[in-house]
């Protein structure tokens, strides 16, 4: 499909009526984050902005049959909570293929990290702990709030004074840096008027391909450095992370065997590790070997230390949840406050407002 | 067979159009309903009776655009509508004399939605010429196109694109009232008010009628200006159904865009049936 403009807008209308009058593709692979959006471009929408409540509008097949008799989709080999996203009580629906999460990261041989992890949001801010509170300023609200939604009720998950709190806690987190009280972490560039993390720190947002070339200072393989990672924690102490592309069939497909073929094929541990298909796309894949440190996925080379704590951070994980326009609205209030002259609680309101109207809709 | 032949003539000349009506119009209102009482679609689909309608009537954000419209509704028709009458009273008695003004009636009517909201930008933008008056006086700053004035000013631009259509048919029944009427009332000594109640109004209900139809398929095409102005999401006072139905296809959402449509066309039909039985009243007592 196209990605961007009326050319995409008009095959989303011409895929969505088609689904509607009970035909369609037979098979999904949809990536729920815009790429052009994230390089800064226009934003275009997904297929299914919101793909839990498509799995309530029965569009989707439930595809607990196929995984029992699969031998090829190594379903025990998935991340279960990851794969629990895609599921409601008709069964599993979707696959999600990728999910991504932020860490703030410190060269070992630099800095020396002794928290104790995991923590909730809360601690984060109260933490006298350096490392912490440059972690704390990743500009992550759904990292810090958990879940955003509550499909049941078609409402946000918190009330718009929680989203007002929460981003003026980050908006102040962001302004300790800008106003250099991270000396041990961050220098002053003169030239720019701003101040930039040291060497050996760096917030590693684990979802663009290849994460070997994230950025030229960033290398987590066996000549990079070894890092300590510190995720940002949600309010319930436990690391919440985003669903960025899925995989599933058609409910009214013709050839639900055939179609389960693509997908099991997909799923594999040899497509995982080899196919350029999963280092396109925005985010981690699911099988549990991926981030350990000899099972050599390709785009991810990791060494021993690094790998075990991406694992540790990923043990960590409480919150799996797809990304949706709900997510864009929460993204736009720290640049939205930044650049502009308006109050943070007019522009909270405004956005919590949208999401309440995508909310019901979805 | 002669009366037969013609007839058949009769429903041969009509059965294109019928046919059109059937499958653009009667099947797709049978299917829109249907989808409304179900859930998936295609084989998917099954029957959930009125749990649809509960659940869209109790939706929060549907109750807010179905309020929104029915606000602008009730602002827009009756404004238009006395708007309209008096400036057709005004040019009653010059209609044939200056046929170029009816044309500039029409003139915001037929100008193209882009420039439409252009124009409403360069009036009531950030840096429009109301904010920029509103700034030299010292007064705070507006928000009027992303604030609670943006209902207002979408009020102004429905008045200001579609009050010069209903001037015309309002004017088309007012040329048609003899102007002999009007004299006998002026030699028996009738005031201006009592010419417009006795004479005027108990012939214009027809006129009035169709102006008010037309006043209300122009109001729910002003969605198209709200649209360009506010995006998918505007300002929740002008969050209208036709984004809540626009959205709600976007999301793959069928039973809630067809009970949103199914209880927005309920509410039409019976405003449009009581006023269609007040004029069909007025009009019996009239012959």
């Amino acid at each position: 499909m196209p990605a961007q403009g009326s050319e995409r807008d008009a095959a989303l209308t011409h895929i969505r009526t088609e689904i509607m009058a009970g035909k369609g593709p037979d098979v999904f692979i949809c990536d729920c984050i815009d790429p052009y959006y994230l390089g800064g471009g226009t934003e275009s929408q997904a297929l299914f902005p919101f793909p839990e409540k498509a799995m309530d509008n029965k569009i989707f097949l439930p595809l607990d049959e196929y995984i029992a008799d699969s031998d090829s989709l190594e379903w025990d080999k998935q991340l279960p909570n990851i794969m629990a996203a895609g599921k409601n009580e008709e069964g599993q629906q979707l696959l999600p293929f990728s999910y991504s999460f932020t860490v703030a990261a410190f060269d070992r041989e630099k800095y020396d990290f002794s928290e104790d992890l995991p923590m909730t949001w809360n601690e984060m801010l109260e933490s006298s702990d350096p490392f912490v509170q440059y972690a704390a300023g990743i500009i992550s609200i759904p990292g810090a709030l958990g879940k955003i939604a509550d499909y049941e009720t078609e409402e946000p998950a918190f009330l718009e004074s929680d989203l007002l709190t929460c981003a003026e806690q980050i908006w102040g987190q962001n302004e300790k840096q800008r106003n250099g009280q991270f000396l041990e972490l961050m220098d002053y560039d003169a030239e720019s008027g701003f101040y930039d993390p040291k060497d050996g720190v760096e917030y590693i947002n684990f979802s663009s391909y290849e994460l070997a070339h994230v950025s030229d200072r960033v290398n987590l393989g066996t000549a990079g450095k070894e890092y300590h990672m510190i995720p940002i924690y949600n309010t319930s102490g436990g690391v919440t992370v985003t669903i960025t592309a899925f995989a599933a069939i058609n409910r009214n497909t013709d050839m639900p065997d055939e179609a389960f073929k693509v997908i099991e094929t997909l799923f594999s541990r040899s497509i995982q590790q080899n196919s350029a298909l999963y280092n396109s796309l925005s985010g981690i894949p699911p099988h549990v070997d991926v981030g350990s440190s000899d099972a050599k996925f390709n785009g991810w080379p990791i060494n021993e230390w690094n790998s075990n704590q991406f694992l540790s951070v990923r043990d960590q994980i409480n919150v799996v949840q797809f990304y949706t326009p709900l997510n864009v609205q929460l993204e736009t209030i720290i640049p939205e406050r930044f650049n502009t002259e308006q109050h943070v609680e007019t522009i909270v309101h405004k956005v919590y407002t949208t999401m309440k109207m995508e909310l019901a809709e979805s | 067979m002669k009366r037969y032949k013609s007839a058949l003539q009769g429903w041969l000349l009509i059965t294109p159009l019928m046919i059109g009506c059937l499958l653009f119009y009667a099947i797709p209102f049978i299917l829109v309903v249907q989808y409304s009482l179900s859930t998936g679609s295609g084989g998917a689909s099954s029957f959930v009776g009125f749990i649809n309608y509960q659940d869209v009537t109790a939706n929060g954000m549907f109750k807010l655009a179905f309020g929104n419209t029915m606000r602008f509704l009730a602002a827009g028709l009756p404004l238009i509508m006395v708007l309209a009458y008096l400036i057709a009273l005004l040019m009653q008695k010059r209609a044939g004399k200056h046929k170029l003004l009816k044309s500039v009636f029409l003139f915001p009517y037929i100008m193209p939605v882009v420039g439409a909201v252009i124009l409403v930008e360069l009036i009531f933008g950030d840096t429009g010429l109301v904010p920029g008056i509103t700034n030299a006086l010292g007064l705070p700053f507006t928000d009027w196109l992303g604030g609670p004035a943006a209902f207002g000013v979408v009020l102004l631009l429905y008045l200001w694109k579609n009050t010069g259509y209903s001037v015309i048919l309002l004017l088309a029944g007012l040329v048609t009232i003899p102007e002999e009427q009007y004299s006998a009332a002026d030699l028996d000594g009738a005031s201006g008010l009592q010419k417009f109640f006795y004479i005027t109004t108990p012939q214009m209900w027809y006129s009035v009628f169709f102006a008010i139809i037309f006043s209300l398929i122009n109001a729910f095409k002003c969605f198209r200006e709200i649209f360009l102005i506010g995006g998918t999401h505007p300002n929740e006072n002008i969050y209208m159904l036709q984004h809540f139905l626009n959205n709600s296809f976007e999301n793959l959402n069928y039973a809630k865009l067809s009970v949103a449509s199914v209880l927005l066309l309920i509410v039409v039909l019976i405003v449009f049936a009581v006023f269609y039985g007040f004029v069909r009243r007025k009009e019996a007592f009239r012959a």
